[in-house]
């Protein structure tokens, strides 16, 4: 017979939802049922009774959460990059770094697309981003002539493509990781 | 009341547009966001930054500023002429700023973002300010790591910048609107195409005077052009009706308004003491009675920059040395106007 699990929290209800949380890297597993797993969040918040821009984004965030039960994000993930946790996130409404916006994508993007109507740049690009696209499209060109060229036996000239691959994949490297 | 005749629409749209804003954010994948560093970390940065632009940019002929070291005053001067918020004014230590000689182009280090780069014109050229600033976002871009994502664009500390980083303004005057009650209506229109109505000097700030920005809200999924073409639109169409506002009143309440235009005239001439609000709420009647051809263009001050002269820092400033009657200060500089 199946074990009933319950809930770790408030040790009546039948647990149905799993919560993961990362303290310092460290994964830390709890058993909850869905009330707690809801409340989990908001434990220790505190009473936010002014309207301001920030809060009003943790609000947002909050109207994410509750539209599904995937309750992995709590206030303990945090960006290995500058340490910003989602609590804190959700209390000043900015993110610490670039790195941020992977850490916390799955309740970023949704809130994102609220706030901004888009989710993907339509304007100007960086300079090193701007490089290597160009350089990828060329690479992929290049491949589709040369898989052409193979068909036809001409393997001479395919080699001349291969090596001229080789060289803008190994240029592509040198845009990518020559910044400071 | 002489029979009164509004200008053209062209000389309405320069008396009504006071001043144009470009700035963008950008931030370096090096380090953590201005919010995240440690102050020994930002002071580095900031020197750090400060170092690259004015060394390997054609940014080396501006004017540093070092908010750490700068006496409070002068950092409230700056926030008052608008080249920045008013965050600078918090954890100055990792601040910086770098001014073009006339002040009218700017580039902040580590406040919200590790790169805050600005342009402010005279009168609509948003146009002329996007050149500017993307001109030295393309000299920094080879300089710096920008943080950038193929989808999402330009990484910001706070979403509401993210990908294009760019917030396109203006500043305008819209005294018959406002008399006549209709920013209501337009706050709403704007907000329906992303655009945003703030305060008269920015987010979060009071209107005085009848003077508003107007920016847009919406920073990603939109090419920067779109954004500048569409805040040119709005505006246009805001200063067309602030013309037919103009008209209704001349049409209804000649005697009421030449009241108020000529008794705002009286003040401004006579006060001993005024502060801030008032100041400007005068300032903005005396100029209502300019655009409906009650009074001459010569009793008239140039909104721009009396905006930034009436505030408290800049009086401060001016009079080099401590004054506690800020009031008595303003009321004396504006009598020397008039």
């Amino acid at each position: 017979m199946a074990k009933i699990n319950i809930c770790e929290k408030c040790k009546i209800n039948k647990a149905t939802v799993q919560l993961t949380t990362y303290d310092k890297g460290l994964k830390n597993d709890l058993i909850l049922c869905e009330n707690c797993a809801k409340n989990y969040d908001d434990i220790d918040e505190k009473d936010k009774t002014e309207f301001t821009k920030d809060n009003f984004m943790s609000s947002l965030l909050d109207s994410i959460q509750s539209s599904g039960l995937k309750v992995n994000y709590i206030k303990t993930t945090k960006c290995e990059k500058c340490g910003m946790n989602y609590g804190k996130f959700k209390e000043i409404g900015r993110l610490g770094c670039d790195e941020c916006y992977t850490t916390f994508s799955e309740k970023l993007i949704p809130l994102i697309q609220r706030l901004q109507g888009s989710t993907v740049h339509t304007g100007k690009v960086s300079r090193k981003v701007k490089g290597l696209l160009d350089i990828k499209r060329e690479i992929s060109d290049l491949r589709d002539e040369m898989n052409a060229i193979i068909k036809d036996e001409r393997f001479e000239e395919a080699a001349v493509l291969r090596d001229k691959i080789k060289e803008l994949e190994s240029g592509m490297k040198k845009v990518g990781g020559d910044h400071e | 009341m002489n029979k009164s005749k509004l200008m053209s629409f062209d000389d309405f749209m320069t008396s009504a547009i006071i001043s144009s804003r470009i700035r963008i954010a950008r931030n370096t994948s090096v380090a953590p966001f201005p919010i995240a560093l440690t102050k020994k970390k930002g002071e580095a940065l900031k020197v750090q930054l400060k170092d690259r632009l004015m060394k390997k940019t054609e940014l080396g002929v501006f004017n540093y500023k070092d908010l750490a070291k700068m006496p409070f005053n002068d950092a409230k001067v700056i926030v008052e002429k608008n080249l920045a918020g008013a965050t600078i004014l918090q954890n100055r230590e990792i601040k910086g700023i770098l001014t073009s000689k006339d002040e009218k182009t700017s580039v902040l280090i580590n406040d919200e973002d590790h790169i805050r780069i600005q342009s402010i014109k005279s009168g609509m050229d948003l146009m002329g300010a996007w050149k500017i600033v993307s001109a030295i976002d393309d000299q920094i871009d080879t300089q710096l790591d920008y943080a950038f994502d193929e989808q999402l664009g330009y990484l910001t500390s706070c979403t509401t910048n993210l990908g294009t980083g760019l917030r396109a303004s203006v500043l305008v005057h819209l005294p018959a609107l406002t008399l006549t009650g209709y920013m209501d209506r337009i706050y709403q229109a704007a907000n329906q195409i992303g655009m945003a109505i703030r305060g008269t000097f920015g987010e979060g700030t009071d209107i005085y005077g009848s003077v508003y920005q107007i920016s847009n809200q919406v920073t990603l999924g939109r090419k920067e052009s779109e954004i500048i073409g569409t805040l040119m639109e709005v505006t246009k169409e805001i200063v067309s009706k602030e013309m037919a506002a103009c008209e209704t009143i001349l049409a209804n309440h000649p005697v009421n308004i030449e009241d108020k235009v000529y008794r705002a005239l009286g003040i401004l001439k006579n006060a001993r003491l005024i502060d801030l609000q008032e100041s400007i709420n005068l300032i903005s009647d005396v100029r209502l009675g300019y655009y409906l051809g009650i009074i001459d263009k010569t009793e008239t001050v140039d909104l721009e920059h009396i905006l930034i002269d009436v505030q408290e820092g800049n009086l401060q400033g001016k009079a080099g040395k401590l004054v506690t009657n800020i009031d008595g200060l303003r009321a004396d500089y504006l009598r020397k106007l008039w």
